[in-house]
């Protein structure tokens, strides 16, 4: 009996530390996790950081405009076309609406010496876009203002690549094939 | 941190002058396939912006021969001669004088000419249009003559009407099979009523007996940009009109769209005219879209901006096109339009005799 009741003693101990532990590690993760998210974006500038402008539609859907971000100085410009890009995909923060599709497959960026970004994107862009003219352009003028806006010392158009290939069109309406300026 | 900022304000102040004076802009050239064939500069002097002579003709292939003693620049380009003699407003092209805007310069040991040059001298050099666009930074050439489909098909050798008789319609209903287009939340699929549309149009138009119809789809198959490109080119359309409902991630958005190709409207320079797009058929779209609006409009009162847009269907057409969207797929106000069993005869009725108004045939309207 009394031996019994030891290890039960025992068990419950047991369980209790490793239900400590395992609060401790889930705390500590998280901690990780928000500090990582933290140091992508921010909503307050700091000496370490850039402020970048996404663009998303108004809810009376006429115009799009900026919400501003502010990542990471640190990495290159590709970097942080990339993060502005998956910034623009995760949507926006305020009551604006979102204009690109969530979760974009972002392969490639790279800027030439002419100032014109590529954006190498995957196939699921055309599979998970809504369609419509006025869907595309905005999808279309989001990227192109978002960047440009963004990065104006590097960026003055844009080239939209799909699967690595030059494309013709993202959904059936307007013509990608060539590098795209800003929209205003 | 006081320190550093009175010398920036002074460095700023030592540099403004400087800055002022090295006003320049770098041009992207592309030739008409959109290839990159280079860049040049525009320096701007004195409120007028200068190309180098140097630099356009190493970029477009010509020979230069500098006759300083006489202060002037011959060059030889495409077996042109051209003679560009400082401060004198007038440039010589083979035997022909054209004026310009301002007389060329020398900015520091090299001669300049204004842009207006480009646009009066180098287009006939070459033979081909330029489109210069000083917003984006860019110059096109392109082989297309201006806005005469006339001239363009003399160049073919061909004129459409030698060959046919009646005006030839192209009507693209827009997407289809794996490709359907919007999608409403209550499951209406845009390639389905484009088709419709376009179905009925065909009915009404050949009713009419007045031009021949082509449909770039009779039933639901994918097909590309390019090959409804070729389509209508092949059949050499004298119009197409591309069939498509629209989709906006705002609900909000309502109404009908009408759409004409253009690459972005085009800033004119000081001293030169500049056209609005590179489309030769450009005007006649906008014909177009004018004859739709105003039918349209009778059927859905919502709507009717024409946009211009880089449109795909409009990359190598040859022939002036319109895309229109009818309705939302994602408002509920239009969904309910939609609703209305006579809808899609109204539309078509009104597309149809807005292509026959501007194919300048007269619609009998009691039929």
């Amino acid at each position: 009996m009394v031996r019994k009741k030891r290890y039960s003693f025992l068990n419950s101990g047991l369980a209790l530390l490793s239900l400590i532990i395992i609060a401790i590690t889930v705390i500590a993760i998280n901690n990780m996790l928000a500090q990582d998210t933290d140091e992508v974006t921010k909503d307050t500038p700091d000496e370490n950081s850039i402020e970048i402008k996404l663009y998303f539609l108004d809810p009376e859907g006429n115009n799009l405009i900026p919400e501003k971000r502010y990542i990471s100085q640190y990495g290159n410009i590709t970097d942080h076309v990339k993060l502005a890009l998956l910034e623009l995909s995760r949507g926006p923060q305020t009551g604006l609406i979102p204009t690109v599709p969530q979760g974009i497959d972002l392969r490639e960026v790279f800027i030439d010496e002419k100032q014109c970004a590529y954006i190498d994107l995957g196939r699921s862009i055309m599979q998970n876009h809504n369609g419509g003219t006025t869907g595309e352009l905005l999808t279309i003028a989001s990227i192109v203002n978002t960047l440009s806006e963004s990065f104006p010392k590097n960026i003055r158009k844009v080239r939209i690549l799909i699967d690595g290939r030059e494309a013709k069109t993202l959904v059936g309406h307007i013509d990608i094939s060539k590098p795209i300026f800003p929209f205003k | 941190m006081k320190i550093t900022l009175i010398a920036i304000l002074l460095s700023l102040i030592i540099l403004a002058p400087f800055s002022v004076n090295s006003q320049e802009m770098s041009i992207d050239v592309y030739d008409a396939d959109g290839k990159d064939i280079g860049t040049f500069k525009i320096t701007n002097y004195q409120g007028t912006q200068y190309v180098f002579v140097e630099e356009i003709s190493k970029l477009f292939g010509g020979t230069r021969q500098n006759q300083p003693l006489l202060g002037r620049v011959t060059l030889i380009m495409k077996d042109k001669r051209i003679v560009i003699s400082l401060d004198r407003n007038y440039i010589k092209l083979n035997d022909t004088e054209y004026k310009l805007s301002k007389p060329p310069i020398n900015i520091s040991g090299k001669v300049a000419v204004p842009i207006d040059f480009l646009t009066k001298i180098l287009t006939r050099t070459l033979g081909k249009r330029i489109v210069l666009n000083l917003e984006d930074g860019t110059l096109e050439l392109t082989d297309k003559p201006f806005d005469k489909q006339a001239e363009f098909e003399a160049d073919l050798g061909i004129t459409s009407k030698a060959y046919h008789t009646k005006t030839r319609i192209m009507i693209d209903p827009g997407h289809g099979g794996f490709d359907i287009g919007a999608k409403s939340k209550t499951g209406i699929i845009e390639k389905e009523l484009t088709l419709e549309v376009a179905l009925k149009m065909k009915e009404i138009l050949e009713a009419k007996g007045v031009a021949d119809v082509f449909l770039t789809r009779s039933e639901d198959r994918y097909m590309t940009t390019e090959e409804r490109v070729n389509f209508a080119n092949n059949l050499r359309g004298n119009v197409l009109l591309s069939i498509h409902f629209n989709w906006s991630p705002s609900q909000n958005s309502k109404g009908f769209n009408i759409y004409t190709n253009g690459d972005r409207i085009r800033m004119s320079a000081e001293g030169i005219t500049v056209t609005s797009s590179s489309d030769m058929f450009a005007n006649q779209s906008k014909k177009l879209a004018y004859e739709i609006k105003n039918r349209l409009s009778t059927v859905i009162s919502t709507g009717g901006n024409n946009r211009e847009v880089p449109l795909a269907i409009a990359n190598g057409l040859f022939m002036p096109c319109v895309l229109v969207e009818i309705l939302y797929l994602s408002n509920q106000k239009d969904l309910d339009i939609l609703s209305n069993p006579n809808f899609i005869d109204y539309v078509a009725r009104a597309l149809s005799e807005s292509v026959l108004a501007f194919s300048g045939i007269a619609s009998n309207k009691a039929d």
